[in-house]
């Protein structure tokens, strides 16, 4: 089983008030992935950089503006009413914060059971949302509380339990760890290896957090306003960074040790306007390797090395 | 012969907060000291009383539930605790400046930035007019805000939120504080944002010689700007000392615990060693250690007696009944 997006892009309109589009956030790009079965795909980058637009689109809560998503070489605007049932039983998701994710006024049991399909509920959905519990590290008997009787970590399990319960194959993670604390992140991080190990999972890691990408993600896909700038073996991204962007935002990780401290490239300026990005690659503002070329010509995405892509004029 | 008085002394500082489950002791006992100039990072988890002990430190502390029952804090030699409350509104953000983690709350969103900076100014420094205005557009160039004379007229939402944090700096730095307390101001920031802010505040902080309480739970942020930090659990500091220190021999198990389960971009794929179970419940500690439950290194003497704080090195302090001593 596969997941594959090809040419993705979303506009998002701007109105003036009324419904008068007076323009368009340009969210995400043209933007090719695929994702197979027990792999994981960390992508990277940072706000407004279209990763979460990317996984919202994966999830089916928006429509592409143009491009397509492909479950098993099947298109998702063709599915039927079967497929999209199969479609959201295979393809689950967990989000960043477990204080609004999980709603207060449901038992976990409830939480936990909604995703199954109505006609198995009864003793076999009870069966199944105690095993989900147990095996994100809770106790059975947890499933008659409710949300604010746990800590943000637990809170992040019943999350976690949500996403396994219909045994899907996927499950995209939207930053997993980063409301959590420090002690706390080590332990779902490892849990969600874990299960992943057992269960066979793929997962998509969306993070910010380059450290817990790194820890969990086989594949890499660095974006950058909208566009993928660099897709890689992740040690080999991690080890040696082709675009300059992915270079810069490894490097301006914070240290390990305080003696890391000076070789790090500092970035001046901010993350473009998604309404205008700026004209030829969309970095080159704040590239320290910009050519003259870049301001013009967008670079294309292509191969320069065996399994690495990039886009950039330098290679 | 005597050594130069620290800018800030805090000694047995205790905040408690008084609820109907009881007594919550968010700052037990904490004891410190800062020089001019200097960064000292407090280290810890949610709960574990380090943004307390700064509020503390402003005597911010949400009354009537919260108070601070025992303790100094001595700064430039005089006692926060004994000033009335007018004589702490000059001391705040004049003397002892605050940033926040989130600028999108700290900054007022009905009012122009232009505003917002120049109300500390004309406070605190009793300027008005043309001068005021110079002051305001020198700190916010200071803090790199580019077109500070158009920005001046503009609300916080049309700032970006790297831009809202410098923002927030410029007004704590404004009066030329002695002392800036940021309490974990990356958190909200994206990854190439943070370094060129945590870049920017060493920068400012060189030229202006401010000393820094920088508050985190991230070690990174740590080993990236603190001279000297404070591990904070359960409302204690369980060890303290220079930097280098305590990443090269920390010497009490919760502070080895953090470090090995930080994860870095640099660092090589290995499991990552878990803290188990959960930070303890502020209003019913163990009366041992209060890291005893988790603790992996625990002995029988840790659930009963809580351990006294041993010097590791010069500089270095850890409370731990098992940390090693320098020899008598």
């Amino acid at each position: 089983m596969i997941l594959q997006a090809t040419d993705l892009t979303k506009y998002f309109p701007v109105t003036g008030g009324f419904t008068v589009t007076r323009g368009w956030i340009k969210a995400l790009d043209g933007v090719s992935v695929h994702v197979a079965e027990g792999e994981t795909l960390g992508i990277v980058g940072e706000s407004g950089s279209g990763k979460t637009t990317l996984a919202r689109l994966f999830l089916l809560l928006e429509r592409p503006t143009s491009g397509a998503l492909f479950f098993d070489g099947k298109a998702t605007r063709d599915f039927g009413r079967d497929d999209l049932a199969r479609y959201r039983r295979s393809v689950q998701a967990v989000f960043q914060d477990p204080f609004s994710s999980l709603n207060p006024r449901m038992r976990v049991e409830d939480i936990v059971a909604e995703p199954l399909p109505p006609e198995n509920g009864g003793a076999a959905a009870r069966e199944r949302v105690g095993e989900v519990l147990q095996m994100v590290g809770l106790q059975r008997e947890s499933a008659a509380l409710y949300p604010h009787e746990f800590s943000g970590g637990q809170r992040q399990r019943i999350a976690i339990a949500r996403a396994l319960v219909t045994m899907p194959k996927f499950i995209f993670l939207d930053e997993p760890v980063s409301a959590l604390d420090v002690s706390i992140r080590a332990q779902i991080l490892n849990l969600l290896k874990r299960l992943q190990e057992t269960l066979g999972l793929a997962y998509v890691m969306i993070s910010h957090d380059l450290g817990a990408a790194r820890y969990l993600a086989t594949r890499l896909a660095v974006m950058y306003a909208g566009k993928l700038v660099e897709t890689g073996e992740c040690d080999a991204v991690y080890t040696g960074p082709l675009h300059p962007y992915t270079e810069a935002l490894l490097s301006a990780a914070l240290p390990l040790h305080p003696s890391a401290r000076r070789q790090r490239i500092i970035l001046t300026g901010e993350v473009p306007n998604p309404m205008n990005p700026p004209a030829g690659c969309r970095f080159h503002p704040r590239c320290p390797r910009a050519i003259p070329r870049c301001r013009s010509e967008e670079p294309a995405f292509k191969e320069v090395e065996p399994g690495r892509f990039t886009a950039c004029h330098l290679y | 012969m005597a050594e130069p008085s620290p800018l800030l002394a805090v000694e047995d500082l205790k905040t408690y907060f008084f609820t109907r489950r009881g007594i919550t002791k968010a700052v037990d006992g904490v004891s410190f000291t800062l020089n001019a100039g200097e960064t000292l990072a407090l280290v810890g988890e949610s709960g574990s009383g380090k943004s307390v002990t700064c509020l503390s430190l402003v005597r911010l502390v949400p009354e009537p539930a919260g108070r601070i029952v025992g303790g100094r804090i001595l700064f430039e030699g005089e006692d926060l605790l004994r000033k009335t409350r007018a004589e702490m509104r000059r001391v705040r953000g004049k003397q002892i400046a605050m940033v926040l983690q989130d600028p999108m709350t700290s900054l007022n969103p009905a009012l122009t930035i232009g505003t917002q900076v120049s109300e500390v100014v004309r406070l605190h420094q009793k300027l008005r007019g043309a001068p005021l205005r110079d002051r305001v557009l020198d700190a916010l160039r200071r803090l790199r805000i580019s077109a500070a004379e158009t920005r001046l007229g503009h609300y916080p939402h049309q700032f970006s939120g790297g831009m809202r944090q410098r923002v927030s700096s410029a007004i704590a730095l404004s009066c030329a504080p002695r002392l800036l307390i940021a309490d974990e101001p990356t958190t909200s920031l994206d990854v190439t944002i943070q370094a060129q802010y945590l870049e920017l505040l060493k920068e400012v902080q060189a030229s202006a010689g401010v000393a820094v309480i920088l508050v985190t739970h991230d070690f990174g942020i740590v080993a990236a700007n603190a001279d000297r930090v404070a591990v904070m659990y359960a409302g204690k500091i369980v060890e303290m000392g220079s930097t280098l220190q305590v990443f090269d021999r920390p010497g009490h198990p919760y502070t080895r615990a953090l470090l090995r389960c930080l994860t870095g971009a640099g660092r090589e794929r290995q499991p990552l060693v878990e803290i188990a179970g959960q930070p303890p419940d502020l209003a019913r500690l163990p009366s041992g250690c209060p890291f005893a439950p988790r603790c992996p290194e625990r002995q029988a003497i840790c659930e009963q007696v809580a351990p006294p704080t041993v010097t590791v090195e010069s500089g270095h302090v850890a409370s731990c009944w098992a940390a090693p001593t320098v020899a008598a």
